[in-house]
């Protein structure tokens, strides 16, 4: 069995049990063994006040993954961000590495740059392979109109990440399309989900939120499909607010309860309610058939 | 006697492998208090004098004497004598007499054996009464048992005295603790309910440290320099909080740092044995601290989405009040205000900012900035507004090139830097390969820096008079 270790994101843990228990069903049934490494925070947060901060909080995170002998599997595209653009300036400014091992050494611990970081998605790609993934698929969600939300740290700067091209990107499509569900070409892609300044400046968070769910249903989707649980709480909450309004809202769906549903895995194992994908009633029989 | 031996044992092992962690071990993130200290000195103070106090007893001819003395004719001391020197453990400076040990036991089991067992069960005392052995003659002389009762009997004392106002209250909030976790579930409990139980939470900690071994935030307790930002030691500053204890502004205010330097991971919540809700006190401790109108600089960051997530919960006013402080404590630093008519001075070789930039591996190099304005035309936050430059202070292209140009006040102290995303938007976009969200980011570092006041980071030029216009 491949092992691989799973960063779990800070924001996951108390907020989206149904993000880690959509990623830890979907890599074992597709036969990843999952090793738990007591990791840390990637850093993020702390990167607007402590360069060091944000590159030690990373590094220390590669060094376990590195000790261990583990590729670093992230679905948050934060973490994966981060851990990508520490482990690129660890490998290129030796200065910056010396020091950052130095900090480690009580720990013994250390980065050689060994270390891998992939996204999920990346290993759904490379890994699993898309012919495989719908090959596999027990589930069409033919029908299903997604809008794909990449924004901003899956795939910027990409001249460091390089998972995709940053600005005609097709890996998060391609993933959807497995599934047989529909990606629909939209606009917002690319756009931030306003989360990093959400609780700093909750105007401009909830600004470009609304916008990006505006701009999907415009384009005619059915849903949104994120990657990220900071893309997921930004939006969700906003969503909940303008259904609360009662104005049109956009349900948000986690790539990777996509991508299972698909494989067949039950709804309760991705923490995710039976209904929770709007599938149009008609399709809803075809359940189970192989094509969509 | 043996249960008695079997726990003194078990807890002097107890206090051992403690001691070894603590004091030996030293494993990083379990840092060890005057508390734990405490602890583990008064315990093994109780046991150890414990043990020796009966290993003296047991060899101590003076107590044998005056308990035959007591209750014994005169012409039954010696078959005793020789008994107990032969089978308790008693140390006799006169030379032993086997013949009288026989009718010393019939003596012995009629009027003693009721009270005095043999000594073997005590396994523990007797071996160390063995050991003794050849000094216990002069053990005695001295008073041996005497002194080792009175340091027993008063560490019992001390310790029962003052066990509500230590760490060893734990033995009593602990299982409480560990009931109420088990019982409720703290998502829906009541609030009152919530109180008393965060009261009695702060008592169940033992400091044993768990917490912070898995704090997802504790690189930045070694970067930071704050210990505060390891969940144990949050319990500890928490704790002096209660119990009214002024603490000084500069421990104030690393407390506040420490509990906004907090993913709410609920990591340490999780790791905790004793079942205390630690992400709960933080978060109750937070908006008490925050509302003293100290600036948390830590607010300005991703960390206060889970504060904004729980925003309704909170007074509106106190909520935006606690954000926009480090805002405006940055932008008073820098003077902000003074460039209303937005026109600044251009000061010859004030190059530290670009050169805090440029040669940086961290930014890319802002020096080859001609100011093209694809950042600014890129950037979402600047779409968001009819008139970006007054709303943001200055536009990306702007914070870049007054950077080349070394205006430090003038780029620090833009509100720009604060409603940044950190997309990389601009950065992808730049033809002159500008790291432009790095020098961002940059910039933000040192903006807190300054404005907090920190080692190492200098106020900039004084602030601009008319001249030179900028960008």
């Amino acid at each position: 069995m491949n092992q691989v270790a799973v960063m779990r994101c800070c924001a996951t843990a108390p907020l989206l049990e149904q993000y880690e228990a959509a990623t830890d069903s979907l890599l074992s049934s597709l036969g990843f063994g999952i090793v738990e490494l007591d990791l840390g925070c990637c850093g993020y947060p702390l990167r607007n006040s402590r360069f060091e901060g944000w590159v030690r909080s990373s590094a220390r995170n590669l060094a376990l993954a590195e000790r261990a002998k583990l590729d670093l599997v992230t679905v948050c595209s934060c973490c994966f961000g981060s851990l990508k653009q520490v482990d690129h300036l660890l490998r290129t400014d030796d200065a910056l590495r010396a020091e950052t091992n130095r900090a480690m050494e009580g720990e013994r611990l250390t980065c050689s740059g060994t270390a891998r970081v992939r996204h999920l998605l990346e290993v759904l790609r490379d890994d699993v392979g898309l012919a495989r993934l719908e090959e596999r698929r027990t589930r069409s969600l033919a029908g299903l109109r997604i809008a794909c939300h990449y924004g901003c740290h899956l795939l910027r700067p990409s001249a460091v990440l390089k998972l995709d091209d940053a600005t005609s990107p097709s890996l998060l499509d391609d993933v959807v399309r497995a599934t047989g569900a529909q990606s629909v070409p939209w606009g917002a892609q690319l756009d931030c989900c306003g989360s990093p300044v959400a609780g700093v400046n909750d105007e401009l968070a909830r600004h470009l939120a609304e916008r990006k769910l505006a701009s999907a249903r415009d384009a005619g989707a059915d849903a949104m499909c994120v990657v990220c649980p900071y893309c997921w709480l930004q939006l969700d909450v906003v969503r909940r607010t303008l259904a609360g309004r009662g104005e049109p809202a956009l349900p948000v769906v986690l790539v990777h309860q996509l991508v299972g549903a698909s494989l067949g895995i039950a709804p309760e194992a991705m923490g995710m309610a039976p209904d929770a994908l709007p599938l149009p009633a008609a399709r809803q029989g075809g359940n189970g058939a192989r094509h969509g | 006697v043996f249960l008695r031996d079997l726990l003194g044992a078990i807890l002097l092992a107890g206090v051992a492998a403690a001691a070894y962690r603590r004091f030996v071990a030293r494993p990083p993130r379990r840092p060890t208090s005057g508390a734990d200290t405490y602890a583990i000195v008064l315990l093994a103070v109780i046991g150890l004098s414990g043990i020796l106090l009966g290993a003296a007893k047991i060899g101590s001819y003076s107590s044998f004497r005056s308990m035959v003395d007591t209750y014994a004719a005169p012409a039954d001391a010696a078959p005793l004598e020789a008994y107990w020197v032969a089978r308790m453990g008693t140390v006799s400076a006169a030379p032993h007499r086997p013949e009288l040990v026989e009718r010393g036991r019939e003596l012995h089991e009629a009027a003693c054996a009721a009270c005095h067992a043999s000594p073997r069960a005590a396994f523990v005392v007797d071996a160390v009464a063995a050991v003794l052995r050849p000094v216990s003659l002069r053990l005695d002389a001295a008073g041996g048992a005497r002194v080792l009762w009175v340091i027993h009997f008063y560490a019992c004392i001390v310790g029962l005295a003052l066990l509500p106002f230590t760490k060893m209250f734990h033995l009593v909030a602990t299982p409480i603790s560990l009931l109420a976790a088990a019982a409720g579930d703290r998502r829906t409990a009541d609030p009152a309910n919530a109180a008393t139980l965060r009261a009695l939470h702060l008592d169940a900690c033992t400091h044993c440290c768990a917490c912070s071994v898995h704090c997802s935030m504790a690189v930045a307790s070694d970067v930071y320099g704050n210990a505060n930002v390891l969940p144990s030691e949050k319990m500890a500053a928490l704790r002096s909080l209660r119990s009214g204890r002024a603490l000084e502004a500069g421990e104030l205010r690393a407390v506040q740092d420490g509990v906004c330097l907090c993913t709410s991971c609920e990591r340490c919540t999780v790791a905790c044995p004793s079942g205390i809700d630690l992400v709960g006190l933080w978060a109750s401790a937070k908006e008490a601290l925050l509302a003293r109108g100290e600036p948390a600089y830590a607010l300005l960051s991703p960390l206060s989405l889970r504060r904004g997530l729980s925003s309704d919960r909170l007074e509106p006013a106190a909520y935006r009040a606690a954000v926009e402080r480090p805002r405006q404590a940055i932008a008073s630093h820098f003077g902000t205000a003074a460039l209303a008519d937005r026109t600044v001075a251009l000061q010859a070789g004030n190059g530290r900012l670009l050169a805090a930039l440029g040669a940086s591996s961290r930014t890319g190099g802002a020096g080859s900035c001609f100011g093209c304005k694809t950042c600014t035309t890129a950037c979402p936050v600047v779409r968001e507004h009819a008139e970006p430059q007054q709303a943001l202070g200055l536009l990306p292209h702007q914070v870049v090139y007054s950077a080349r140009l070394g205006l430090e006040g003038l780029v620090l102290g833009s509100r720009m830097l604060w409603d940044c995303l950190g997309c990389y938007q601009c950065q992808e976009l730049c033809p002159q390969g500008v790291g432009v969200t790095d020098v961002m980011y940059q910039l933000k570092n040192v903006a807190i820096a300054q404005a907090a006041g920190l080692a190492g980071a200098d106020r900039p030029a004084a602030a601009p008079a008319r001249g030179g216009r900028a960008a």
